[in-house]
């Protein structure tokens, strides 16, 4: 359920990236909702009964996070004040949440932002895109390569000339950027809490250059991304979905300091 | 003048990639790399050793004024081939073109490369048409 709710997303969202920064906890209300869901419905068929029950604790849940008189006053002053702002910010979440599915929102800022992956449903996932069990088992492992590097590609180094302009020769063959800044989170697509496979997806899409990815010899070939039939984006969407979050997250919060400042206090609380 | 930065072609050559404890740890393709460095040095390039990149094994290259960037992506079997002169912003050189035709009619003439078809960026997938040459 929660992979057909992310593939339903539309893949350009204004939006997510400005309210959501990298290093914030992950929104909890809908995405554990969603992790739930996948367990449920791989479940549910051998325990039906299951699915009534955890609803109705969902919804509980739902109402003492989100319903200010759903849940006992405190004591005191600052911690009734305390009990109101982390009700009005869980509400505000929601709210961010539900535009960003309104708007639609980039693969890349809504997947590593949800619950811990499923490993079961991303098998399931691979499965049904025609991999073997044991091969979709491997993509569904957790991805720890190197990232995608972007905006800022290490292969961009100095040409002799830019325009006819010449450059120093000190800099001519050199890399745009230094490592150090090159491989920073503001240039490397490495989101937290995706699969292999799911990594594979996203780097296929963001980069005009990715095609394929090796496999073990154990499996034999490659993951191609143009033999599944995935479609690569335009430069717009290269631009949202390839940029590292940590990047995305400084424009959006030069823009708007605000909400980020909003949601930062809302994670102190939690 | 149609310029066509990509190749899919069928390559021959023994697999070199390297795993330890059924884990990659270094990406197949150095070899048929190192086949296509000759094929542009004996075309009048300078080219580095191949070194591994982000999708695969990539290759510096100058060639008279221009250094294109190479990568070459092993898929076991068939591989997928990137040149491209990276700051030809507007227009391709002729100094370019030169070399990239000279490395095709080197695919072409080396009996471990079949099938070579040329594509634009990021085309592969789609339908368009594809040619024998990367220039039309």
């Amino acid at each position: 359920m929660r992979d057909e709710a992310a593939a339903a997303i539309p893949f350009m969202n204004p939006v997510y990236g400005l309210v959501h920064s990298p290093r914030q906890a992950p929104s909890q209300l809908l995405a554990n909702a969603a992790n739930s869901a996948v367990d449920r419905s791989l479940s549910a068929l051998s325990h039906p009964d299951s699915l009534a029950r955890d609803a109705g604790t969902q919804l509980n849940e739902w109402n003492v996070e989100l319903n200010p008189f759903a849940s006992p006053q405190a004591d005191t002053l600052v911690g009734e004040f305390n009990r109101n702002f982390r009700i009005g910010a869980n509400q505000g979440e929601v709210g961010a949440t539900a535009a960003s599915l309104a708007y639609g929102s980039a693969a890349a800022k809504v997947i590593p932002r949800l619950a811990p992956i499923s490993r079961a449903a991303e098998t399931a996932k691979f499965i049904d895109q025609g991999f073997e069990p044991k091969l979709a088992e491997y993509l569904a492992e957790p991805y720890d390569g190197n990232g995608h590097h972007s905006p800022i590609p290490r292969r961009f180094k100095y040409p002799k000339t830019i325009l006819n302009v010449p450059l120093p020769k000190s800099l001519i063959g050199k890399p745009v950027l230094p490592r150090v800044l090159s491989d920073s989170p503001f240039n490397v697509l490495k989101p937290d809490n995706i699969s292999r496979g799911g990594f594979y997806e996203l780097h296929f899409k963001v980069d005009p250059e990715m095609d394929i990815a090796r496999l073990p010899s154990r499996f034999g070939g490659a993951w191609n991304g143009n033999a599944l039939g995935l479609q690569k984006f335009g430069l717009l969407g290269r631009v949202w979905n390839g940029s590292p979050a940590a990047l995305n997250s400084a424009v959006g919060t030069a823009a708007l300091s605000g909400i980020q400042d909003h949601a930062t206090n809302q994670n102190q609380l939690k | 003048m149609k310029v066509r930065t990509t190749a899919k072609m069928g390559a021959d050559f023994p697999d070199d990639q390297i795993e330890e404890d059924g884990e990659i740890v270094r990406p197949a393709g150095k070899g048929i790399a190192s086949a296509i460095g000759e094929i542009l040095a004996r075309a009048g390039a300078t080219v580095s050793e191949p070194f591994i990149s982000e999708h695969g094994w990539e290759l510096d290259i100058k060639y008279k004024d221009r250094n294109p960037w190479c990568e070459i992506q092993d898929g076991g079997g068939y591989i997928y081939l990137h040149i491209d002169d990276r700051w030809a912003w507007f227009d391709h050189r002729p100094e370019y073109i030169e070399l990239v035709v000279a490395l095709n009619a080197g695919l072409h003439r080396d009996p471990r490369f079949r099938n070579i078809r040329w594509y634009d960026r990021g085309d592969i997938n789609q339908e368009y048409p594809t040619s024998d040459g990367p220039v039309d």
